[in-house]
């Protein structure tokens, strides 16, 4: 035992009266840790993949904020010590084994406590998804660290990666509108009347979290009722005014479906057209039908069986297509690829991926993912004080935001990589350089009257690091410091980034964004001198010193983890899902092919639409 | 059959006397059951000294200045509770979660619903709305854990609607002409028949993991077959509200506020429906109240410790004006005759101003400050609960409006009724 341990010992034994109901009795845990402690020193091989795999993305970001001798956990039986400190790693690891190897209810406290699961709570709330890469890691940490033996958890095994989960994808009230526009030939904003669906990671097309409540299906019919009125019913389909019900059915069915219907489908919409006074009318209602039916307004991705999988048919896969490449239906050359066997190729997804690529639409989509992870889709309703900043009305919001696609349109059409999006010239700005320095950007992660460290800190942290840190614990008096001209934001935030209990985590957020004080909280350039000096520290590789935005742009370009994060993000996106267990090892290979193709965007997009995950996913 | 029933109750022009069909019998808490149910939420915890009242249970009074002083006229149908604990939770999100539901799950009394959906269930069947969720400004975040407050059933968090001119369309713009309605009723008849085959075919062929998903879709398609054959609202034409602003512009935050308050008294005087809540803002909330001058989102306001005195000014303003908007719900409710009894809707409605946090520089969630108003609660006092939990006001709430039950949430934390609410 180090002498630090035995500090600890004493430590956590004079404050056992202070571990809240829930907690196991002082005996209990006593022995639990002895347990622990017993198991003796790790081994090295141990201590490598503890760093790489818990410790740095997990446990360093997370946890150690709180778990730490002066933060609000000094009390629980996980307390860590500074990366600086002797022997840091091996002290962590076991600080991290006590809760690896304490158990409630058969599941490690490591996991149980986070996870929000523990019957006792956790006072930092529920911060890791139990189902989430962070938490298998932890899961074979938890594994490895119970035994005395030196039993690292073996590398990811991706020789026979296991397909992805199937899926029914609602439509976004994005792809709503635009499937609708499609389909129908007139515009739609009926997706502003459906209620706000649930946002993960900054994206709101997570299928798990896409569902038909009852207000949801009450506004969904009210949109279907004037949509059908408006519909110009013989400009629907080829056989136009003459069609009769079941021609008309099977033909705009097949594009409202994105699929052929079956005869049973045939023969419950020719019936419900039936029910019509006249046939105009007929067909009237079977669009207003089709609107609201589970099979337009699901993307289905379930395949059929084969094997222990589930093989996706060309219908599937086109709508997978059209909807990442152009966040709407497939058009006619797509389902015709559909229906001749086109896409049951490779090379045939492939050569559809590159036409759907080249087309302007494939743009317009490009831009709902970036508004999405830059958090732009606020920008219109973010709070602004009138008095700092007078004119900050909706034309300028709309106006700043469009400037800033369009940059980025134009940043990719000529260079089209993740490097240049972080350190190119911005095209229509005032030799800005890079996305962190773009106007909307800077306006949106601020506050109402002035800039925001902390909101560009988190910004950098959680969409181009993609780590997620915890809110700041209860029992803690947070406030932010006034806006004061005369002092600089380091000066004012002094409390947060350097002082404990805030340092604990502060520390991760605010010296990012101190590199953003060149601009104030519209992202209009300061006129005066400004402290830009700033650091990352805690991260997978970008740890450093930087000054300023621009040299924060290009260090974040340097490294790899951007770019993994940037197609973490993608994915999120693409498959409308976080990454998991199953598909892991997917995400592991779109990565390296990104790493590998000069971090091209549109590489990426044709990985992706062209990985395994498009054709095949997992039975039952 | 459906369109039967509709068009006797038309013809009848009985819609609201109608909907009593289906309340449950009245027991529970003495002084008699409320008929209806309304929950008013508002963010960010308080500062104790400048929301308490001063003096004892019912010779309190509002001091100059405090929060709670804009509700003074309506003093007597008030019961301030004072030092109600969340136990076992904390911070924005474990308040918001467990304000409630009462950290319900499988098990329990309302199995992890919140307790708007839980008496919605079992006084909302026969109004053409089981509940509505109403918000102002509250899905720029879109709908997660912090910006929802009411649940189906564990995790299953229910969106609000937060455009009041959407409201009006859903609520009251059916058509109310009986005879011309039977068109238009007889085509959402059929489709809807259509719709609830089409997905409980594709529950049959989609894995297991799909099934709740499906699941919940099927019971929106029922719950909309109810409210497309519930009893009309002749007589209750409103005229759809106008908005200056976009809904979701942070300038709006009153008008859209004003216009959902209107919405939701006119849809319990109309019965149709008899549970429904209004959302401002959410936990972490940064809504900045530009039309008092003020600077700075409520989120940051919240956080100002006493030696910021303007700051608390600030903040004490900002939660001042959300009492005066609780003022003047309870108000309309007060003028609004009550169809079904003669008196005033606030004497058959119980309203439950919630919060999810206590002090809001904390993120505590102990002593939360709440208020009841209107129902048949004893009012015109102010209790000093020492801690006691909040399950204990939402099985109060439950019994209130008829539903007999010993517990809700979770239990582990207390049982029964808050006693001060049964005298």
């Amino acid at each position: 035992m180090t002498r630090h341990h035995r500090v600890l010992l004493v430590l956590l034994a004079g404050c056992q009266g202070v571990i809240g109901a829930g907690g196991p009795d002082p005996d209990e845990r006593t022995r639990d840790d002895a347990r622990a402690d017993a198991l003796g020193e790790p081994c090295a091989a141990e201590l490598e993949v503890f760093e790489r795999t818990v410790w740095r993305p997990l446990l360093a970001v997370r946890c150690a904020g709180c778990h730490q001798a002066e933060g609000p956990a000094a009390s629980t039986r996980m307390v860590f010590v500074d990366e600086e400190a002797d022997d840091a790693l091996a002290t962590n690891y076991r600080a991290a084994r006590r809760a690896a190897v304490a158990d409630a209810d058969g599941l490690a406290l490591l996991l149980a406590k986070p996870g929000g699961v523990h019957s006792g709570g956790h006072q930092g709330g529920a911060l890791l998804a139990l189902d989430s890469i962070p938490a298998a890691d932890a899961r074979a940490f938890v594994a490895s660290a119970r035994t005395e033996t030196c039993d690292p958890p073996p590398p990811l095994d991706c020789s026979a990666p296991p397909p992805g989960s199937p899926r029914l994808r609602r439509l976004t009230p994005a792809e709503y509108d635009a499937t609708v526009a499609d389909l129908l030939g007139i515009p739609s904003e009926a997706g502003a009347t459906f209620p706000a669906d649930e946002v993960r990671h900054g994206f709101d097309n997570a299928a798990e979290a896409l569902v038909v409540s009852s207000l949801f299906a009450d506004q969904l019919r009210l949109a279907a009722e004037e949509l059908a009125e408006r519909a110009p019913i013989a400009a629907l389909t080829e056989c136009g005014a003459g069609c009769g019900a079941e021609s008309f059915v099977r033909a705009f069915g097949e594009r409202a479906f994105r699929r052929p219907l079956t005869e049973v489908e045939v023969g419950r919409y020719v019936g419900l057209a039936a029910g019509a006074p006249e046939p105009s009318e007929g067909a009237r209602l079977v669009v207003e039908a089709m609107l609201q039916s589970p099979h337009f307004l699901y993307r289905r991705e379930l395949g059929v069986p084969d094997g222990s999988a589930q093989v996706l048919d060309g219908w599937e896969i086109a709508s997978q297509l059209s909807y990442l490449l152009w966040g709407t239906m497939p058009d006619q050359a797509l389902f015709a690829a559909a229906r001749d066997g086109t896409l049951e190729t490779l090379a045939g997804i492939e050569t559809e991926t590159r036409r759907l690529l080249a087309s302007p639409r494939a743009v317009t989509a490009r831009r709902r993912f970036v508004t999405r992870w830059l958090g732009l889709d606020r920008l219109a309703t973010v709070a602004k004080d009138e008095a700092t900043y007078p004119g900050f009305d909706p034309a300028r919001r709309a106006a700043l935001a469009d400037a800033a696609l369009a940059a980025i349109d134009e940043v990719l059409a000529r260079e089209g990589t993740l490097d240049a999006l972080l350190t190119a010239s911005m095209p229509g700005s005032d030799d800005r350089r890079g996305l962190l320095e773009l106007e909307a950007v800077l306006a949106v992660h601020a506050r109402p009257n002035d800039s925001s460290p902390i909101h560009r800190g988190l910004f950098v942290r959680e969409r181009l690091l993609c780590q997620e840190l915890p809110p700041p614990p209860p029992g803690l008096v947070v406030e932010p410091p006034p806006v004061d001209p005369t002092r600089t934001a380091r000066e004012r935030y002094a409390a947060h980034s350097s002082a404990q209990p805030c340092e604990g985590c502060h520390r991760l957020i605010d010296p990012i964004g101190f590199a953003f004080e060149g601009f104030d909280g519209v992202g209009a350039r300061r006129s005066a001198v400004v402290d830009l000096d700033g650091a990352i520290v805690g991260s997978l590789d970008s740890d450093g010193a930087i000054r300023g935005t621009t040299e924060l742009g290009a260090h974040l370009a340097a490294g790899d983890e951007v770019a993994d994060c940037f197609t973490l993000q993608w994915f999120r996106w693409a498959y409308g899902a976080d990454v998991d267990e199953r598909s892991r090892c997917q995400l592991e290979a779109l990565r390296e092919r990104f790493r590998g193709a000069h971090r091209s965007v549109d590489d990426l997009l044709v990985a992706l639409a062209t990985a395994p995950h498009v054709r095949r996913r997992g039975g039952e | 059959m459906r369109l039967g029933r509709r068009r006797f109750l038309a013809g009848l022009g009985a819609g609201l006397a109608a909907s009593t069909v289906g309340l449950p019998p009245a027991h529970g808490a003495p002084g008699g059951t409320a008929r209806r149910l309304v929950v008013f939420f508002t963010p960010n915890g308080t500062i104790h000294r400048q929301w308490r009242p001063s003096g004892g249970e019912t010779d309190f009074r509002f001091p100059a200045g405090s929060i709670l002083e804009p509700l003074a006229a309506q003093r007597e149908r008030l019961v301030i509770l004072d030092g109600l604990d969340f136990h076992g939770v904390s911070n924005h999100e474990g308040g918001m979660a467990a304000m409630l539901t009462g950290g319900g799950g499988p098990g329990h009394v309302g199995e992890g619903a919140s307790i708007d959906q839980f008496v919605a269930r079992h006084i909302g069947g026969a109004s053409p709305f089981a509940s509505l969720e109403l918000g102002v400004l509250t899905s720029a975040w879109g709908g997660n854990v912090q910006t929802r407050m009411s649940y189906a059933r564990q995790g299953e968090h229910l969106p609000n609607a937060d455009r009041p001119a959407d409201v009006h369309r859903r609520v009251f713009g059916a058509v109310v002409e009986p005879g011309a309605a039977d068109d238009r009723l007889a085509r959402r008849a059929s489709i809807l028949d259509l719709l609830q085959d089409e997905v409980a075919d594709l529950r049959a062929s989609a894995p297991r993991s799909e099934h709740a998903k499906l699941d919940a879709h099927l019971d929106a398609l029922r719950r909309a077959e109810t409210t497309l054959t519930s009893p009309g609202v002749a007589g209750c034409a409103l005229d759809a509200p106008t908005l200056a602003l976009d809904p979701g512009a942070n300038d709006a935050f009153p008008a859209v506020g004003r216009a959902q308050m209107d919405l939701l008294v006119a849809a319990l005087a109309c019965g149709q429906t008899r549970v429904a809540s209004l959302q401002w803002s959410h936990t972490v909330g940064p809504v900045v109240f530009s039309w008092l001058g003020i600077a700075e989102g409520h989120h940051s306001l919240s956080h100002f410790d006493d030696a910021n005195t303007a700051g608390v000014d600030a903040f004490v303003r900002a939660e001042r004006w959300f009492a005066e908007q609780f003022a003047y719900l309870l108000q309309r409710l007060e003028d609004q005759p009550d169809p079904e009894s003669g008196g005033s809707l606030l004497d058959s409605t119980l309203v439950l101003w919630a919060q999810e946090l206590g002090d809001g520089r904390l993120h505590e969630c102990r002593s939360v400050p709440w208020v009841l108003a209107g129902g048949p609660m004893r009012g015109g006092r102010y209790l000093q609960l020492g801690g006691a939990p909040h399950q204990q006001v939402l099985t109060s709430v439950a019994r209130a409006l008829g539903v007999d039950t010993e517990s809700y949430g979770d239990p582990s934390y207390g049982t029964g009724p808050l006693a001060e609410l049964e005298s």
